[in-house]
């Protein structure tokens, strides 16, 4: 009877041990699924589920706080999560909360993410509704790659082509590349602006100084800039000078004016000088109005000119005369010697 | 042509045997006592072999999944797959066999034994139901029992996959368990635990049927013993297999 009482107890171990294994095991299960545990349930509306399923974790701020409930087709574009929290979060969750999809690792299941809004808001309660923010997919992300590729290519051409174009082409670049004489031409250039500069600067000191004189100093531009006095002294000076000279200019046209009426009478009497020449019927108006007098005047130098050739026929007949052959042989010679002499 | 109808005669005998267990379970007087008996004999005596045997499973399991999973980068999913294997399958299985081996030979052995040498025959003379003191308590002590045994044989084995676990790659008792129950769900653990029922109601229906019908002779409690365990060990993996189709069905894994 001892014998069966004690294996009774052990039997009653046995079973007890078993079953609390078994509890804590369903336990542990539905904790994670958040089974046990007062919950409270949200919802938020989606276009696309992406792959989520009942039971799939919900996570705020990178912590387990539930999982989705539900998931219902409400119509042909959008989808409704119900999500199911923890009570002991919503204190924490914000009615501006913003639900996203996202994936637990790179293979891992789809998950829901809850981030907190901008700004403040009331705490979520039971039955609410929070924003989805639906980020790009897994192709959307590809195709946008692609096309991103696409560019770079593109890019990458181009920037190939400039490269020849700087190594082989006759561009500024090219020169400042292979060039070497350019160096040596823009370090002497550097040189030269570092001198000019460092002139200028000179130039700018002394200019400082001669305006640190002028204002310092009583010279004349000193008084030009500085001086008000100057100024009314000009102003005078100018009056002064307007009044003589106007003065002296009067009299000055008044005796031009008389000249000028000179002029006139005397060339008024120049027109009817010249009158008289023509009309007046004296020499010098025939000499040169008169064509009957030019023809005698051409006949006579006509006459002249006939006279001088039969003198000069008259003169080689005189030097072929006997009585004057010797003269006129003894004068060649004497002029052939003279050329000679002339150049030896 | 023989054999088939041999197999035939031998399964519709088994069936009636089942049915007759059902008829006669819930018909008074019941033997509770017996029952209690017969819970301590098949359970407590079992403990200790489910446990080494499911803390020698877990170890192993590691060991041999274990670099397979390093090469792959997946050494964190270590547990989930450690506890999904060990849950669903491994734990059920490796106790089952295991009980087939030892209850099943030992209740075929005995029946079988009580049949050669007329103690049923006996029993029945002195107005005592003998397949109800003997067929019954067995079959419903094995049936309750098992479940038990396999929810011991998955905590054990667990814990020697931790033990593995944290000596090759420092994992901590509560990450380990977190991640096992991370993963685990109810569609893993339900029919696993309702599949560990029939299991122990198949491994004490063949027991008792191949032993409360054996042949006369020294020979045949031999012959009982040895095909109660065959039979029951091919009956275990056809339960198996049915039972994952039908879990496959229910939660559309």
């Amino acid at each position: 009877m001892k014998r069966e009482k004690l294996s009774s107890v052990r039997l009653g171990l046995f079973v007890v041990i078993g079953s609390l294994l078994l509890i804590a095991g369903i336990y542990f299960v539905g904790a994670n699924k958040s089974l046990f545990g007062s919950n409270i349930n949200i919802s938020t509306i989606f276009t696309n589920a992406g792959g989520l399923q009942a039971g799939n974790n919900v996570r705020y701020a990178g912590i387990n706080v539930g999982t989705v409930r539900d998931i219902v087709i409400i119509s042909d574009s959008t989808v409704r999560l119900d999500l199911k929290l923890l009570n002991r979060v919503q204190p924490f969750i914000r009615k501006n909360a913003v639900a996203s999809l996202s994936i637990d690792g790179i293979v891992g299941s789809a998950l829901v993410n809850i981030t907190p809004g901008n700004g403040n808001a009331p705490v979520i309660e039971d039955g609410d509704f929070i924003e989805a923010a639906e980020l790009p997919g897994t192709a959307d992300l590809i195709a946008t790659l692609g096309s991103t590729n696409e560019n770079i290519a593109l890019f990458a051409r181009d920037l190939l082509e400039i490269s020849d174009r700087v190594k082989s082409g006759p561009g500024t670049v090219n020169l400042l590349l292979q060039d070497s004489t350019v160096s040596t031409d823009i370090r002497s250039l550097v040189k030269n602006l570092t001198q000019s500069s460092m002139l200028t600067i000179s130039m700018i000191q002394r200019l400082n100084t001669t305006l640190g004189q002028i204002e310092k100093q009583q010279g004349l531009l000193n008084r030009i800039i500085y001086d008000t006095v100057v100024m009314s002294n000009l102003k005078e000076l100018s009056i002064s000078l307007n009044e003589s000279i106007s003065g002296k200019l009067d009299s000055l046209m008044k005796a031009l004016n008389q000249t000028g009426t000179n002029l006139q009478e005397s060339t008024s009497k120049f027109d009817t000088l010249l009158d008289d020449i023509k009309y007046g019927g004296g020499p010098i108006g025939d000499l040169i109005y008169d064509d009957t007098s030019a023809q005698v005047i051409k006949n006579t130098l006509k006459n002249i000119e006939q006279g001088t050739a039969r003198f000069n026929e008259d003169m080689e007949a005189l030097q072929h005369n006997f009585l004057l052959r010797r003269f006129f042989r003894k004068q060649r010679k004497d002029s052939l010697k003279a050329s000679r002499n002339g150049k030896p | 042509m023989n054999g088939v109808k041999l197999f035939l005669q031998e399964a519709g005998e088994t069936y009636r045997f089942g049915i007759k267990f059902f008829r006669e379970l819930f018909k008074p007087p019941f033997e509770f006592r017996e029952f209690l008996r017969q819970c301590y004999i098949l359970g407590n005596k079992s403990i200790f072999l489910v446990a080494i045997t499911g803390f020698i499973m877990g170890v192993v399991l590691t060991l041999q999944t274990r670099p397979t999973m390093v090469e792959f980068g997946a050494e964190a999913y270590m547990p989930s797959m450690i506890g999904i294997a060990i849950v669903r399958e491994i734990g059920p299985m490796i106790t089952a066999l295991i009980c087939a081996g030892k209850i099943g030979s030992s209740i075929g052995a005995e029946l079988g034994s009580m049949k050669v040498t007329e103690q049923i025959d006996a029993m029945e003379v002195s107005g005592t139901n003998p397949f109800k003191y003997l067929v019954v308590t067995r079959i419903l002590a094995i049936t309750l029992v098992l479940p038990l045994l396999v929810v011991i044989a998955d905590s054990v084995s667990l814990f020697g996959s931790y033990l593995m676990e944290n000596l090759k790659g420092q994992v901590s008792f509560t990450l380990f368990f977190t991640k096992v129950f991370e993963v685990l769900e109810f569609s893993d653990i339900i029919p696993s635990f309702v599949k560990s029922f029939f299991f122990g109601f198949a491994i004490g229906l063949i027991g008792c049927y191949k032993g409360y019908t054996s042949k006369k002779g020294t020979a045949g409690v031999g012959r009982a013993a040895n095909s109660a365990v065959v039979i029951a060990s091919l009956l275990l993996f056809i339960i198996d297999f049915i039972a994952v189709m039908i879990s496959d069905i229910f939660y559309e894994l």
